[in-house]
Formats: structure tokens, sequence, C-alpha cells
């Protein structure tokens, strides 16, 4: 395969002299940046500069800014045209970088006792009779359409959301005479349900279990389509797509963990701990064995620098007697520099409670409810969820994992990903000191916890100096030193597994499904055993 | 009272005594610690940086240094580029907002270069990318800013408690694990070195973890204006100098382009902002035109050797017809 250089030499133009020459002014650099942006047409994150609006708007018109506030608080900036045009030539430029401030309680809606997804349909009947109502009763039926596949096909939920888009830019183009509709409250409300129906999901028809991708989706089109209605949708997109994880949760399994919460109510035993103990504890099979109710909220990536701050939600949704923690080796060693997850947690969370503000529902015991929806069943009633959640989070990619079967290579390549810092023999020090504070503010809240040792595959555990046996130590010595003083338990259960046979490991830290089943009947066993003595 | 009066003196001085004996107990550790580890704490951006600087330390004035993230620190060999007159200065995590700071404090001051390749990429200009490790570079004890700062660049020249600060708050360090730490940490840098700065790590990764960390990179993919204008007053910087900047549009393979959210053809964004960017700063800009293939790269991101050398003698051959 060969390859053409293209060489572009960019001669000095006259602009770029007189800015060069008058870069004193610009000692920031941001006026060139902004004209190199600007020229480049590329997207920024500054709100309203878009280029899907821009398409969508069909470029910028002569007009007069005009500074509005909406129902729930937003202040925004409004371009109108000074000639009035068909309503599709409007352009649309809300304030950047604006701060959603909370909202007093006088600024509140009336009219939000139910989430503005679910008041689509209401909206909708609302319309004006006329081609516009017409064209958004096609846009409901798609919604429905796509409630169908929620939760049974990611790939075909998600791929109907340009089919979705394409019957919205029907119901919104000019022939349809929204113009007058444009702008009223009723329109931004309507947007606002639009994209929160479609983000949140709230009409699946199977909530327990993410319907699919809920980041890197391409909703922009959508919002864009849905930003003619109003300007109100471009600022709620920028608070709900701010992560590049998930709206509102750190990770997509964290809607599936509040759901399931939501649904059972108070429980016996939670599992936490990182995808370890999600892909390593069979809930349902624990629960059989010791006569309870179980469930399993672990996290992918949830180091105790999460948990402090997942934790207490748990304790407030489940309230569990007893708290399970899968903590291993790979807690004590990997990932000891902080690398902004738990940052995440806690901003998302903020995140939550400034939009849930401005609603009336906020003051329920447990707003949550609302978002999560009011039909949401157990995970565990159909698939070990923490697998599927997993599973359907990686297929985007089409790349996805296989969790029921041990995967050579994926063992390989995990190694290759895992090593270094057992070979540096990192340890995690701080975080220790934060698993003794969380363990006692749990104890003193009157919860039992036990912490049991989640294991490694010995390829891995071999890396560390001294092996399987030195780690063992480091674990135990962790009990020793830091769980039993501050009150836990402490099931060691890295010597069980390393006498398993082959198929257990999926890579050298998640177990297959089947090693899964045998850790949490081992898990089962020694807690029986605990109780017993 | 005339007890507790008396008694106070006592105290301070039993409390002055304790606090002497354990400053004078941890510089001791501390010192020994570098007598028999040798152990050299980590003061720059990462092992691989404290490198660097090293080497450039070493060189001197170099004609032709290349700057950027790893796939410039990759896929640009400054020997095809110059010959022993080059360098490649690329950085892990490299971000303009990086590189701007790199090339000031260390850069240019080290090897007073006459020219400067800079290898850009979607990843330089993602909003969603690079925050961290800017973070890094700023609280680097050799980078960091302020009147803090420099006292505590003052106070490693002479006490070794605060050279050998994060090995005293690691205990597992000073339990005799402190050497091997360090000098583990080095070797895996060492080992993906070139003698002229150049990046060697041809590991393949394809993992779906892989694929997730760079999706993440670009997702949602709009341009960062901090790191445009870090560009726009690093090439200032620069040209003011009288230093000649380049900037090369770094390859990527099709697998990189199939991860953005909607899709291949969000990649043109980026040839878009590059083009205005050298039309509007007077920068040559050296483009791939795009024909690098999925088996060209070890990963989502990284040349392949043999791709590196071909990129780098395109770019060498595209160089040299420079007016």
């Amino acid at each position: 395969m060969t390859s053409r250089m293209g060489v572009q030499v960019a001669v000095a133009t006259a602009a770029a002299l007189v800015a060069g020459a008058c870069s004193g002014a610009d000692a920031g650099g941001y006026e060139r940046a902004d004209k190199i942006l600007s020229s480049a047409g590329v997207e920024t994150p500054a709100v309203g500069e878009s280029s899907d609006i821009e398409e969508l708007d069909g470029g910028a018109v002569e007009c007069s800014v005009e500074v509005r506030e909406d129902e729930y608080g937003m202040t925004f900036e409004v371009c109108v045209a000074d000639d009035p045009a068909p309503a599709a030539e409007i352009e649309v430029e809300v304030a950047g970088a604006q701060q959603i401030r909370p909202v007093t309680r006088a600024e509140r809606s009336p009219e939000t006792d139910v989430l503005p997804a679910q008041r689509f349909d209401e909206l909708v009947s609302a319309l004006p009779e006329g081609p516009a109502a017409v064209a958004m009763a096609d846009v409901g039926l798609a919604l429905q359409s796509m409630d169908n596949s929620c939760g049974e096909s990611p790939e075909a939920w998600a791929g109907s959301i340009p089919a979705l888009n394409e019957v919205l830019l029907a119901a919104v183009s000019p022939v349809t005479e929204l113009s007058d509709y444009r702008d009223t409250p009723d329109a931004r409300e309507l947007a606002r349900s639009l994209i929160e129906r479609v983000a949140l999901q709230t009409g699946c028809e199977r909530p327990a279990v993410r319907a699919g991708p809920v980041g890197g989706i391409g909703l922009s089109g959508l919002l864009a389509t849905a930003s003619s209605l109003t300007a109100a949708a471009e600022p709620l997109y920028q608070a709900l797509w701010g992560s590049d994880k998930s709206p509102y949760f750190y990770h997509p399994d964290e809607l599936v963990h509040r759901r399931w919460m939501q649904a059972e109510g108070q429980v016996d035993v939670v599992v936490v701990g990182t995808s370890q103990a999600l892909l390593g504890i069979e809930p349902d099979l624990l629960a059989e064995q010791l006569g309870l109710r179980v469930g399993n909220v672990a996290l992918p990536g949830a180091v105790a620098e999460v948990q402090q701050y997942w934790l207490p939600e748990v304790m407030v949704a489940a309230s569990p007697d007893t708290v399970l923690w899968g903590f291993g080796p790979l807690d004590l060693v990997s990932a000891c520099r902080p690398d902004g997850r738990a940052d995440e947690f806690r901003r998302l969370a903020i995140l939550k409670n400034d939009l849930l503000a401005p609603f009336s529902w906020a003051d329920d015991a447990a707003p949550l409810a609302r978002l999560l929806g009011e039909n949401a069943d157990s995970p565990h009633d159909t698939t070990p969820t923490g697998v599927t959640a997993l599973t359907r989070f990686r297929q985007p990619l089409g790349d996805a994992f296989e969790f029921a079967n041990a995967d050579p290579v994926e063992l390989s390549a995990s190694l290759e990903r895992f090593r270094a810092p057992f070979e540096r023999s990192d340890f995690c020090a701080d975080r220790l000191v934060l698993v003794g504070q969380i363990i006692a503010e749990l104890e003193a809240d009157g919860r039992r916890v036990v912490m049991f040792g989640m294991p490694l595959a010995p390829e891995l555990a071999a890396t560390y100096d001294g092996g399987a046996a030195a780690l063992q130590a480091l674990v135990d010595e962790a009990a020793t030193n830091v769980f039993e003083p501050a009150g836990a338990e402490y099931l060691g259960m890295m010597n069980s597994i390393e006498a398993a046979g082959g198929g257990f490991w999926y890579d050298v830290v998640h177990p297959t499904r089947s090693g899964g089943a045998e850790l949490s009947a081992e898990v089962a066993a020694a807690l029986l055993l605990l109780d017993e003595s | 009272m005339m007890g507790r009066s008396a008694s106070r003196p006592t105290a301070m001085a039993r409390f002055a005594l304790a606090l002497v004996t354990v400053l004078v107990g941890a510089e001791a550790a501390a010192l020994a610690i570098e007598r028999r580890a040798d152990h050299v704490p980590l003061l720059w951006y990462d092992e691989a940086t404290q490198l660097k600087v090293g080497q450039m330390a070493e060189r001197g004035q170099t004609s032709t240094v290349v700057v950027g993230t790893s796939m410039a620190w990759q896929g640009l060999l400054p020997q095809v580029l110059a010959g022993d007159d080059g360098y490649n200065a690329g950085l892990a995590g490299g971000v303009p907002t990086v590189t701007e700071r790199w090339l000031a404090d260390e850069v240019v001051l080290s090897l007073r270069p006459r020219q400067v390749v800079w290898g850009l990429s979607a990843l330089d200009f993602s909003d969603v990318y690079g925050d961290a490790g800017l973070e890094i570079y700023q609280q680097a004890p050799a980078t960091r800013t302020g009147v803090l700062a420099g006292a505590d660049r003052e106070l490693r020249r002479f006490s070794a408690i605060f050279r050998q600060r994060a090995a005293l708050r690691n205990p597992s360090l000073l339990l005799g694990s402190a050497e091997e730490d360090a000098a583990k940490r080095l070797t895996d840098a060492e080992q993906f070195l070139g003698p002229s700065g150049e990046r060697r790590d041809f590991r393949t990764i394809l993992s779906a973890e892989r694929a997730l960390e760079v999706q993440a990179r670009i997702t949602p993919f709009v341009a960062d204006r901090d790191d445009v204008a870090a560009v726009v007053r690093a090439v200032e910087a620069l040209q003011a100098d009288g230093i000649e900047v380049v900037f090369v549009e770094l390859p990527v393979p099709p697998r990189f382009l199939e991860l953005y959210e909607r899709g291949p053809a969000q990649h043109d964004q980026t040839s878009s902002l590059l083009v205005a960017m050298a039309d509007e700063l007077g920068v040559p800009l050296i483009s791939s035109d795009g024909t690098y293939g999925d088996d060209d790269f070890v990963d989502y991101t990284h040349l392949t050797e043999d791709a590196a050398l071909r990129f780098s003698t395109e770019v060498a051959a595209a160089l040299a017809a420079l007016p």
C-alpha cells in the first residue's frame, strides 16, 4: 500500500499577517483560535454552535438578540430574525458556558408533577389540528416502536434513532406550519419531553434491562431537530450529555441497579465492588443458598474512591442488613493514582440533583423513582443482568464480550493490560485507609460488613513479586490491620479458587459465567460457615 | 499555678526536641533511601519525560524537533526527518495545552531548534481528552508553578525529605521495594524510548477495552478551544523566536474512524481544522492522504514499526519540498 503525501503550504494571508501583528491584543490566542474554528466550521462545546443546528437552520440570518428565561429558570439568548422568516430559518443561539443554577421553589413550574418524558402523548394531543399534529403522531408511533425493541435488541433500538429523526424532521418542517407553535411553553415542553423520553428510555417495556448504549448513540441530529421547536433543548442537552459515559449515570449499570433497588425496596444483602464482583457474584445463586434477598450493585471500576459516594445511595435505596464487598489484590495494587472516576461519579450526582430540582416531584422522598420508571422489575428475574448490561454496553463496538466461555486471547491480552502495577509492586495505601473509614461508617450505621478477597488468575498473580502467596498475605494483612479493626468480617477466597479447574477465568481478573457461579457458591458456603461459628 | 507555669517551657522544649528528632529521623530515612536505592524521584510529567529531559540536556542544539502526542512520538522518526540532527520530543498525552508548556519550559531552551514539526490528530483537539494530562503536567514537581512550587524546588536541593517525599508517604517504599519500584518504572520507560527520543512500543493491543478507551477520547467529538488557542500561542512564540513550524496531519486507521459517534466522516472536521489553522498561522501543513490501513497500526492510533518508517520517509520528502 502506498501513500501519497499532499503538501499544503498555507501562505500567510493578509488576514494572518494582520492577526499576527495584533497578537499582542490576543495574548490568550483565543481570538485567532475562534477565527480558526469558525473558518474550519467544526463543532465546539460552546452552546449553539453545533453544525447540526447550522445545517438545520440554513445558516445565520440578520437578527436581534433577545435574552429569555424559560420555565425552568434557564436563561438563553434567541436570535430573532428582523425580517420574519419561515420557522426553519430562524437561528437559535443559546448563551455559552451557562451554568444551571438552582431553581427556587417560586420558579418551579406548577405543571411538573410528572417527568417531561411522560407527557409526550399529552403534549402531542394538545397540538392544533393540522399537518403538524398528524406528523407528530407519527413521531409518537416511532417512539412506541423503540419502546418495543427496548431491552430486546440494542442494535435495533439505537438504529431506530435516525428513523425517528426523519419522522421528527418532517413534523417540524415549514410545511407543517409550526411557526406559531415554536418557542411556546408547550413547544419547549414537547422538545424536552422528546429528548428525555429517548435518553432516559422511560417508555421501555423492559425497564430493568438497558435498551442500548446510552452514550454515543448520536442524538445530536435528534436534538438539532428538536431545537427547532425550542431553544431550551440545547442547555438540557449540554447538561444531559456532558459526560462521555452516560447522562446522569456513572455507568449504564448504575441505571440498572437503581431500577432494581427501586423495585425491590429493602433487601438483606447487597454485593458491592468493581466489575470483578459484578461478574463474580450471581445474586440469585447467593439468595438461593442463603435464603435471603440478595442484589448485586457492584459497578465497573468502582474502587473505594467511588464506593464512598455510591454506598450511601445504596444504603438509602436498599437499606441492606449486610454489605458483601469484593475486595482483592486488584484493589490494593492497581490504579492507585486517582484517574478522576470518583470525581466523575460525584459530578454526575450533583448534576442529577441540579436537573431534578426544577421539578415539583423532587420534593418526593425518592425523586429518582420518577426517573427510573414506574414499573421497574427486578433485573434478576430473567438473566444475570449485571452480565447482560455490561455485555450490551460493549456491543456497539461490534466487539462484544462473551463472558460465558474462557477466552485464551483475552486472557493473554488482559495480562498485558494489568501486569504493570503488579510487576512494580504498587500498593494503594491511601485507598486502604479510605476502605477502613467506609467500613467504620457502615458499621456505625448498623450494617454488617463482610469483605471477601476477590481472586486473580494465576497468570497475573505470578507477575507480582512473591506470586499468589505474597498477594494473599497482602490482603490478609489488610484484613488484620484495617478490615477487622474497623469492624468488618473477612472471607479469604483466593486459595479455594486457585484450586479451581480450567474455564474459571474469562480474562485475568474477570470470571466466566460458570466461574462466577462457582465463586458465588464458595462465598455462600463461607458465609454460612461464618454464621455458624 | 506556679507548677503549671514552670512546666510550660519544659513542655515546649520537649516538643521541639521531639520535632527535631522526627525531622532528623525522616531526613536520615530519606537519605538512606537515596543511598540504598540510587532512587531517582519522579519530578517530571512521567518517567519517559524525565528520561527525555536528560537526553535533551545531553544533545544540546538540534535542528529539527518533533512534538505532539504519542501518535507523533511513535509515527515520526527524527533520524529519518533530519538524520543525527533530529529529536522526537513527543509525550504520551501531549495535547497542545501540554505541548505548549513543554516547548516553552524545556524543549526550546534545551535544543534551540531551527524547525519544529508538530504532529497533530483528532486527539489533540478533542474536548473530552487531555485535561488529565495537563493536570499531571501542572502538578509535577519540576513543572509546577507558583510560590510554593518554587519553594518546593529549592527545598529539594538540600533536603532529602523533600526529594523523597513520595517515597516517605508510601510505606511500601520504605519497606525495601523502593529501589525495585523506581528502577522498574524507569526500565519500562527506557525500553520504549529510542536514542533520538522516538517511541518504540509496537505491542499489538486491539481489545474491546482499548477501543472503548479511545472512543471515549473522541465522544462526543467537538473541538477544544483551549487546545486551538494553545497551538496559536505556541506557534506565535516559536515564530517570534525565528523557529519554523510545520504541521503534520497524522494518519489514523479505519478502525479508529469507526469509533466516531457519527461515523468516519466526522474525522473530516480535524482535517478542516488543521487547514484553517495552517492558513491562519502561516504554517505549512503536510497531510497524509488517508491510505494507511488497519494493518499499518498496532492499535487504534499508533503506527507499526514499518509504517512509521514509511510515513516518516514520506514526511521527510514533503519537508524537503517545502519552499
